[in-house]
């Protein structure tokens, strides 16, 4: 992702453009091509090398904002390896120490210091131009790229767009996902990765159909006061999977600008561009909820777990969309099942609640940490503390299964 | 604490950053409304909010109304703070902290480096006898003022930065560490010192003013004014300015005497075709656009443009070519040699404008590079043995520019920077703190016939250098 001294946007009013390059435009590409090709022949030498042919200055104020984006999408796709011959610093500094004794008895000239230099150097098996080379070759920059992930001009500007995206939301009060004829499983998918950055959010819907017309506002990082830094990057993180969500509407409100910072609006219509291949903006689904199906199936049991692709409608006007359906094979019973990693304690309170006034759903919410720390406890809830295990899952989805109620 | 708890008091607590109002009647919020712009429901949980830095002023609000409040915000209470550093204040020191205290103990004070600054803060502390925080802008400035303040208050001072997160009743922070960590030591402190408070108006920074309820604030820098203008602001996050005197009026007796001196010198015959190639090339690209990169939105047409056009990227380059010249051209290295060996028994700071000019000066004088990417240790080593003479010379980009104390310096060889008065004037500042014998001198390398004179003659436009 770009950080703020790179998102480049235009403010209309109190909307919000990000300047996103066009994929198609003949000048864009060109210049991806050109510092494709630096980074291509940088391979075997110093990152400073990139900084030096893209006219020494990638990291100075000047170099056009554009470029630096785009260097640092690139960047990221180095490897990068120390130099191989370095210098302590406390060995450089021994020689800083002898030069000054020779420079405090005056006369300490070039030719002076070239004999010191090559002294040195001889220690440490190399010449004078190595030596030097060497001095601060521990210094950011010179390490080696030793492998570079190549990528097509045209990829470079639609990663550089969501990097620019995911840069704009680190500036966001909240971030809305609506979705009107979104697939339960695309739901699904969004509210896994939600959890799996442990976002907060809220989830509206229509009552009637809950499936449509469905809101998920997550709270931005400029709504917050603790740690908005980690919150803001796990939110960032989180854009791909909400842009990958073929005719979703994205709209965020932001904190913009500095004197004085002002709220605007972005918003984003998943049929538009500058994301015509959105397939491949998805992450892969997330190894937890992969490692607790390959679990069950280990474990010999009555009971078919299943990712729940359902919108709850409970207690007054809230919406629940549960992690997993268990059906028993046997006797058709049934229970709803929700993993809840990161939870606040009011939060889940008045989800029991809510869930507990809404007798036709068998619900199990299950949560990380213990009882005996959050303080209070429900028979619909069961803890854990690393992984919920299948033995102990089994054993609370028994005691709260219920088969589903006539009609 | 408990005022007038006759009926329904109104509940004032802090929560993350912010001041919750609770058990209000409609009246006293449309009242409150009024008086205060910022205040209104949170809609996560329908509480009323205020900003934290606003506790001081609703207070006073309350008090001067006669509403009864319960003040569940303050977290801390007064307490006596007995200096152990038996030092007489001299008079701008005595002075400043009068206007201070007589502007209701917020404001700021504007003084030159190295006319003790940091006991003007102990004064403020002493005579606030509330918990203090000190925020500077860098690690090394904050463990100089650990170990400042522990010494003169004889107790254990806590740290927040640097990998430390220790509050105490007095506390020292980086600006970074202390917005980041607002919602937990924001109604701790009933004194906020700012260093360097021209740091504090960023957009980030500032939040460490506006979540914190501190109705003491005392700012100090040399430097107050920012070129982006966002200084304004100060008089909101600490107070208004109280107390200002300039190197001028105390070069001599406070701080060391002091002279600055223009070197002049001449490109190479190769370096200055180069030099008037690129500037052609450059010329001749905007003369065909038509602008100029001083003319309104000329810099910013001039950069969109190299980031699409190939023409505009050669120009780009000009520019950039221009000024490595200017940075690191021979006659300026060849000075540099001359200068050092003019100053052979002295304590040299080497300041240039970029890290790449420094690391090449390091290399080819055979001096200590000390830049943002320089480790602690290395940092500490280098700064230790700039002070005992084991290292006298110390080349440096932008490190140094404020705050890192290093009173044996006396000698500033200034080969590049910003064409910005706050710069210069900072990297004079660096010299110029009293000494026993030291007559400080700042040397500064201009290329004659470039556009170095005018970038001279701009950043010099300030009266410690009439």
């Amino acid at each position: 992702m770009l950080t703020s001294d790179l998102v480049r946007a235009t403010v209309y009013k109190a909307s919000l453009r990000p300047s996103f390059l066009a994929e198609g435009d003949s000048a864009w590409l060109q210049s991806a091509e050109e510092l494709l090709e630096m980074f291509r022949r940088a391979v075997g030498s110093p990152i400073a090398f990139i900084r030096d042919e893209m006219v020494e200055a990638i990291e100075g104020e000047d170099l056009p904002v554009v470029w630096k984006g785009l260097a640092r999408v690139l960047e990221a796709r180095c490897h990068l390896v120390p130099a191989e011959k370095q210098v302590t610093w406390q060995a450089r500094l021994d020689l800083f120490a002898r030069a000054a004794i020779l420079r405090q008895n005056s006369g300490f000239d070039a030719e002076k210091r070239a004999e010191l230099v090559s002294m040195e150097s001889a220690q440490i098996g190399a010449n004078s131009l190595e030596f030097l080379e060497a001095l601060y070759a521990d210094v950011p920059g010179h390490e080696t790229i030793s492998a570079f992930e190549d990528i097509s001009a045209r990829r470079l500007l639609e990663e550089y767009n969501l990097a620019l995206a995911q840069g704009v939301v680190l500036r966001s009060e909240w971030l809305e996902v609506e979705l009107q004829k979104g697939s339960t499983r695309q739901i699904r998918n969004l509210i896994n990765a939600a959890k799996f950055h442990q976002l907060h959010w809220d989830l509206t819907a229509d009552s009637d159909q809950p499936e449509k017309n469905i809101r998920i506002r997550f709270d931005g990082p400029m709504s917050l006061f603790d740690s908005t830094t980690k919150y803001g990057i796990r939110l960032a993180c989180f854009l791909p999977t909400a842009l990958a969500v073929e005719e979703a509407k994205i709209s965020a409100s932001l904190i913009w600008g500095k004197r004085p910072a002002r709220k605007v609006i972005w918003e984003y219509h998943g049929s538009k561009v500058p994301f015509p291949n959105r397939h491949r903006l998805a992450p892969p689904a997330h190894p937890e909820i992969k490692g607790l199906h390959k679990l069950w199936q280990s474990t010999e049991n009555d009971w078919e777990l299943d990712a729940c692709c359902q919108v709850l409608p409970f207690g007054e006007s809230q919406f629940w969309i549960p992690d997993y359906l268990l059906k028993n094979r046997s006797d058709g019973r049934k229970v709803f099942v929700e993993i809840l990693a990161d939870w606040k304690k009011d939060r889940l309170t008045k989800m029991i609640q809510g869930l507990s006034e809404s007798p036709e759903i068998p619900w199990l919410l299950v949560a990380k940490g213990s009882s005996k720390r959050a303080g209070f406890d429900h028979p619909g809830l069961g803890w854990y503390r690393s992984f919920p295990s299948p033995e102990k899952l089994l054993l609370w989805v028994e005691s709260r299964a219920i088969k589903p109620l006539p009609g | 604490m408990i005022n007038a708890p006759a009926i329904d008091p109104v509940l004032v607590r802090f929560v993350c950053g912010t001041l919750t109002l609770g058990g209000m009647g409609s009246p006293l919020i449309g009242e409150l409304a009024t008086r205060f712009s910022e205040m209104r429901v949170d809609p996560k949980d329908g509480a009323w909010r205020l900003p934290a830095i606003r506790y001081r002023q609703l207070i006073e609000f309350f008090v001067a109304k006669g509403i009864a409040f319960l003040d569940q915000a303050r977290a801390y209470n007064r307490r006596i703070f007995n200096l152990a550093d038996d030092r007489t204040p001299f008079e701008h020191q005595s002075e400043a902290i009068a206007s201070w205290w007589n502007s209701g103990g917020r404001g700021l004070v504007v003084l030159p480096t190295g006319t003790g600054k940091s006991l003007v803060a102990n004064l403020a502390i002493q005579k606030t006898g509330r918990p203090s925080l000190v925020v500077c802008p860098t690690i090394d400035l904050m463990h100089q003022w650990h170990i400042q303040l522990s010494k003169t208050f004889g107790e254990e001072v806590g740290l927040a930065g640097g990998g430390f997160l220790d509050w105490r009743e007095i506390t020292v922070s980086t600006y970074d560490s202390a917005y980041l960590h607002v919602e937990k030591w924001g109604n701790r402190f009933g004194l906020i010192v700012f260093d360097e408070a021209h740091h504090l108006p960023g957009p980030t920074t500032q939040l460490a003013a506006r979540g914190a309820i501190a109705p003491f604030r005392l700012g100090l820098t040399a430097t107050p004014e920012r070129e982006d203008g966002s200084h304004v602001v100060m008089a909101d996050l600490i107070g208004p300015l109280v107390y200002e005197r300039g190197i001028h009026e105390l070069s001599g007796e406070h701080l060391a005497d002091y002279q600055t001196n223009l070197v002049w010198v001449d490109l190479s015959g190769e370096e200055r075709q180069q030099y008037d190639h690129e500037a052609c090339l450059l010329k001749d690209y905007l003369a065909t656009k038509g602008y100029s990169l001083g003319s309104s939105g000329g810099w910013n047409r001039f950069i969109r443009e190299s980031s699409r056009s190939p023409e505009a990227r050669r120009a780009f380059k000009s520019f950039l070519v221009q000024r490595r010249i200017l940075q690191q051209c021979e006659a300026k290295m060849q000075a540099v040699e001359d200068l050092l060996e003019r100053h052979h028994k002295d304590r040299v700071l080497l300041f240039t404008a970029d890290n790449a000019t420094v690391y090449k000066v390091a290399k080819r004088f055979l001096v200590p590079a000390l830049t943002h990417h320089t480790k602690p240790a290395e940092r500490k080593e280098i700064l230790q043995a700039f002070h005992d003479g084991r290292l006298p010379v110390l080349a440096t980009s932008r490190v140094l520019n404020e705050g890192v104390d290093v009173p044996s310096a006396g000698v500033a060889i200034v080969l590049s920077g910003s064409g910005t008065v706050r710069e210069h004037v900072q990297r004079l500042g660096r010299i110029l703190r009293k000494h026993e014998g030291k007559n400080a001198v700042l040397h500064e390398l201009v290329v004659r016939g470039t556009k170095e004179e005018f970038v001279s003659r701009r950043r010099r436009n300030h009266d410690a250098y009439q």
